[in-house]
């Protein structure tokens, strides 16, 4: 029994494919708890749709949850029955998924789709759940929800459409939200405009958010706390400052600093973590990283670092070298690609 | 021959659309409305702007994937419309595009050499294919034995990379690069952003550079231009631009970028914009980007705002614009 | 595992299904069914000299092989389609004997170990006809296939390549055709003994093998002209073929060059296809008297010659033809099932 609303532990997820089974998640560990925000940051490959996926109970074949708990209000996800995980998904478990497009059925209208998550769960009057359900359109920013809400969901701009996707999601009060990049397929400005949203949302709601994510970006501007992933494994995990200010592995330190930034020097090319991230079908023995690190040594190909705290407790690091790094950063010139 | 490499004036782009069975009209999307500007040899333009702001459909214009609906393009002096035939195939000898969809822009079933030579082959250089395809792999940093391969075999990055030695197999002056970072992963663009770098370095090339991504921009561009709606808004130096932009909407995209930094983040004044992009079909009167605009007043509704300096130090398209400090 | 996918409408860099496509080019496939797994060698260090090269084909056989039925049928065509060949050397009986008092002692002998089918009401060995059939149906089948794919293309080609006016003429022609009552037109063809082609020159009547291609194919070309003028439409807007524009390339170029070879997955599914749909059209017409008479044996005069025979001793002279025709198409059908699950346009790059 614990206080966290959602807790992962040991989570592996693995795929049968034509080359064999590929574990796209691989022992991996985190909690949210109420209220928070936890973003879980990586590139592609790096696992981190998959386990949003997992804890929705929506990895079918050729996927299987191998291993692992998922606990959710202190109940175990993997062990109750199919209809029970019916109740909680939309109910209290709710998810944003990333295309705006597909996720809204085109032979609905946007209204009628949200009275329906209504009516599945706490709503019994159609005719109540579809006065709620242009309120809710109003909560999210779209002008004249009322109206709006009669219309089909091509009628309806990505930024709204991903706008009536939240709206969905947060009608039953849901005590999680998790948020599978929901703003990459968004042009920036609206991108602004729908973060906003989302953030008002949770303020409503006081719903806990479990975001994915590749943006730092978005990261900064939206997490509490930040787990990192690469090659299926967590390599570090921390509050926002210190992740951001004080990161403890060479994957983060190199994402950080590989970003181009609005107030960096535009002369300097950017520094880059050489090479490319693993195929998740032959990973190396050792650090996942290893073949790319800037600091590896030796021991580093051969073992796996396990996560140990670096400072406070809430600040964990899968890196051998994670104690020098600070001042092995600042000495060791690393390649431009 | 001296003046600019690249000169585009008063460039127009309309595609019809056509009424719709069941009523719905016709229409006309003014995809690139009145657009000029000049690149000069070696320099890079940073093309800027969101969807359906006509900066893709720009880039195809100036390489003659698209025609013209009026306007001139002026290559290295040579108005490019009328030219045709040998004189065509010349030009496009000089310029070459680089894609944004590194899934998309490489035959499936072609093998990387035979990707590479084809421009060669194409213009009649078959004798130099041998030489030049190892270079040019070497060049973008692959190797020589992925010249038998398959593209899918290879990641998305080195795709992109492959795509970009595609455009440099004619030695061209000036390189359009379509989004060619967007579509990969962060830690892959750095590396791109940089050899691209390297490369303009290296050959002396010049590049528009289309992105929506202001910070990818700004590594790589000498100047900036933003677009919405088919139309530019502000062009200028890039330091001027990201330091003090005149333009509402530059304003507005610079502020709506995230920044991957907690501190800043929290503190940042965010512009957020009102609404949604208007049609393309039916864009507003006076100045397009009125209906979003916090400044807008009447003036913005009846005049439109020419592309002038009005006292930033670089040509803004806004009644209101804010003047620079750094000027 | 490095690259997002950009979705095609703007504003959308990125649809759920390419996403998932782009996931599983991380080496991962989202929520199973959606997802294909890239098995694309990610470090550099991993493209080595002497990693062979795995080239399309080879996928697509390893794919199609994993389809136990479209391999088992494909053996039974293979096998089948031999023994048509050879038909000749196999069989120790001449398909049409001299009818002798000897012969006609041996009429209608149900099927034993000397004559496998059976005897017809002459004593002819019905194995023997059977497999002569069979080769004139094998024959046409393939003919067929291949004329149409021919014409289809050729006329796909153009309409989809160059739009417009070109597209519009070539598709109205198609639908033209498409609305012809096939039999009809085709029974009329057939019983034309001296057919030409628009008064220029000769072509074989419908009583032979060639003349029952030509025919049919007639007929058979129009989807896959529409599947290949679908094709390039979509395929023209693939960058790559953008890429070669703006290289200079002339149209026969592009065409031969880069939208023909991405429409073989289709070409090759509707050509195999269009095998079983030829056989059973000759058989068809066979059937009804037009196209392949009597002596000339063909599965589907067999089976009008046996016609009677339904519920007597004789019905096993109706069975084999038909079952061979049954077979025969079933087994091309399911190659062509195999062939295009293989050739999945979400799992070929």
């Amino acid at each position: 029994m614990t206080d966290a609303l959602l807790d992962v532990r040991d989570l592996q997820v693995e795929f049968d494919t034509e080359d064999g089974v590929v574990t796209a998640v691989n022992g991996v560990s985190f909690s949210v708890e109420p209220g928070e925000t936890l973003a879980i940051v990586g590139e592609s490959g790096s696992g981190k749709s998959v386990s949003a996926l997992s804890i929705m109970g929506l990895i079918e074949k050729p996927g299987r949850i191998a291993r692992g708990h998922v606990d959710f209000d202190n109940r175990d996800l993997r062990s109750i029955p199919e209809r029970e995980y019916r109740k909680l998904r939309g109910g209290d478990l709710a998810m944003i998924f990333q295309d705006p497009l597909s996720s809204l059925n085109p032979a609905f209208r946007v209204g009628d789709q949200i009275a329906e998550a209504l009516l599945t769960h706490t709503y019994e009057s159609k005719k109540a759940a579809r006065r709620q359900a242009a309120v809710l359109l109003d909560v999210v920013g779209i002008p004249q929800a009322g109206d709006r809400a009669r219309d089909y969901p091509h009628q309806f701009s990505g930024g709204m459409r991903q706008r009536a996707m939240i709206a969905m999601a947060i009608a039953n009060k849901p005590k999680l939200l998790i948020a599978d990049e929901p703003t990459t397929a968004l042009d920036v400005t609206i991108q602004a405009q729908v973060l906003e949203v989302l953030r008002k949302a949770q303020r409503e709601t006081d719903a806990a958010m479990l975001l994915i994510t590749h943006d730092l970006g978005v990261v900064a501007g939206m997490a509490d706390r930040v787990v990192v992933m690469y090659a299926g494994r967590i390599v570090e995990e921390g509050t926002l400052d210190e992740l951001f200010y004080a990161a403890r592995h060479p994957y983060t330190i190199g994402l950080l600093n590989s970003l181009p930034r609005l107030d960096s020097d535009r002369r300097k090319p950017l520094r880059t973590i050489p090479g490319t991230p693993p195929s998740v079908l032959n990973l190396p023995p050792g650090c996942a990283l290893a073949p790319r690190c800037l600091y590896v040594q030796d021991h580093c190909l051969e073992d796996r670092p396990e996560l140990t705290a670096v400072g406070p407790e809430t600040h964990r690091s899968a890196c051998f070298r994670s104690a020098e790094l600070p001042a092995l950063v600042g000495v060791v010139t690393d390649a431009s690609s | 021959m001296s003046g600019p490499l690249l000169e585009v004036d008063g460039l127009v782009k309309h595609f019809d659309v056509k009424a719709g069975y069941f009523g719905g009209d016709g229409g006309v999307v003014h995809a690139v409305d009145d657009v000029s500007f000049a690149l000069d040899r070696n320099e890079t333009l940073g093309l800027v702007g969101e969807s359906g702001c006509g900066k893709s459909t720009t880039g195809r214009l100036v390489l003659r994937l698209l025609e013209p609906t009026s306007g001139t393009i002026c290559f290295d002096g040579t108005e490019i419309h009328s030219l045709r035939g040998r004189a065509l195939r010349d030009l496009r000898r000089r310029m070459q595009i680089v894609f944004q969809d590194p899934y998309a822009s490489l035959n499936p079933r072609m093998r990387v050499q035979e990707i590479l030579a084809e421009p060669m082959v194409i213009q009649g250089r078959r004798r130099e294919v041998k030489a030049r395809v190892p270079q040019l792999l070497d060049m973008v940093g692959l190797h020589s034995e992925h010249a038998t391969r398959y593209p899918h075999e290879f990641s998305g990055g080195q795709r992109q990379r492959i795509g970009i030695a595609r455009s440099l197999a004619l030695d061209p002056d000036l390189v359009v690069l379509d989004e060619p970072v967007s579509a990969l992963d962060v830690s892959i663009q750095a590396q791109v952003l940089n050899l691209l770098a390297e490369l303009q370095e290296r050959l002396g090339l010049a590049f528009l550079f289309i992105a929506h991504d202001l910070s990818v921009v700004r590594h790589i561009s000498d100047r900036i231009a933003v677009m919405y709606l088919g139309k530019i808004v502000e062009i200028g130096a890039a330091a001027a631009i990201y330091s003090g932009a005149g333009h509402p909407y530059t304003q507005a995209l610079l502020s709506a970028v995230p920044e991957p930094d907690p501190r800043r983040e929290r503190a940042r004044r965010r512009i957020v914009l009102e609404g949604d992009l208007p049609s393309p079909i039916d864009p507003p009167t006076g100045c397009r980007f009125r209906t979003r605009c916090w400044k807008a007043q009447e003036l913005c509704e009846t005049e439109e705002p020419a592309l002038v300096d009005r006292g930033q130090g670089h040509p803004v398209a806004c009644h209101f614009a804010d003047v620079s400090v750094n000027a | 595992m490095t690259s997002k996918h950009p979705g095609s409408r703007p504003g959308d860099r990125l649809t759920r299904q390419e996403r998932t496509r782009e996931s599983a080019a991380g080496g991962m496939a989202v929520a199973g069914s959606s997802g294909l797994l890239d098995t694309s060698i990610e470090s550099d260090d991993a493209l080595a000299i002497g990693e062979p090269v795995r080239s399309q084909w080879r996928l697509v056989a390893r794919r199609f092989l994993r389809h136990k039925l479209a391999v088992v049928s494909l053996v039974i065509l293979l096998l089948l389609g031999t023994m048509a060949l050879f038909a000749n050397a196999i069989s120790p009986y001449e398909l049409n004997p001299q009818l002798d008092a000897a012969t006609l002692q041996g009429a209608r002998q149900p099927p034993s170990w000397e004559h496998l089918a059976g005897t017809d009401k002459l004593g002819r060995d019905q194995f023997t006809r059977v497999l002569f059939a069979l080769q004139k149906s094998l024959l046409v089948g393939l003919g067929v296939a291949f004329l149409s794919v021919v014409i289809g293309v050729v006329v796909g080609s153009l309409a989809g390549y160059y739009g417009g006016w070109v597209d519009q003429a070539m598709m109205r022609f198609t639908d033209l055709v498409l609305v012809l009552p096939a039999l009809a037109v085709l029974l009329i063809l057939a019983s034309n003994p001296d057919p030409t082609f628009f008064g220029l020159f000769d072509l074989p009547p419908a009583t032979e093998v060639n003349g029952m291609i030509v025919i049919i194919s007639i007929l058979g070309w129009m989807p896959m002209a529409r599947i290949v003028r679908g094709e390039y439409l979509s395929l023209r807007e693939k960058e790559y073929v953008e890429a070669a524009v703006a290289a200079g390339a002339p149209a026969p170029r592009i065409i031969l060059r880069h939208l023909l070879p991405n429409t073989l997955g289709a070409i090759v599914v509707f050509g195999t296809l269009a095998v079983g749909l030829a056989i059973i059209t000759e058989a068809t017409l066979s059937f009804l008297g037009a196209g392949i008479q009597l002596p000339d044996v063909s599965l589907g005069n067999l089976i009008s010659d046996a016609e009677s025979t339904v519920g007597t001793d004789l019905a096993y002279l109706i069975v084999f033809p038909g079952l061979m025709l049954f077979l025969v198409v079933l087994c091309v059908n399911f190659v062509g099932d195999g062939l295009r699950d293989a050739l999945d346009p979400r799992a070929v790059r």
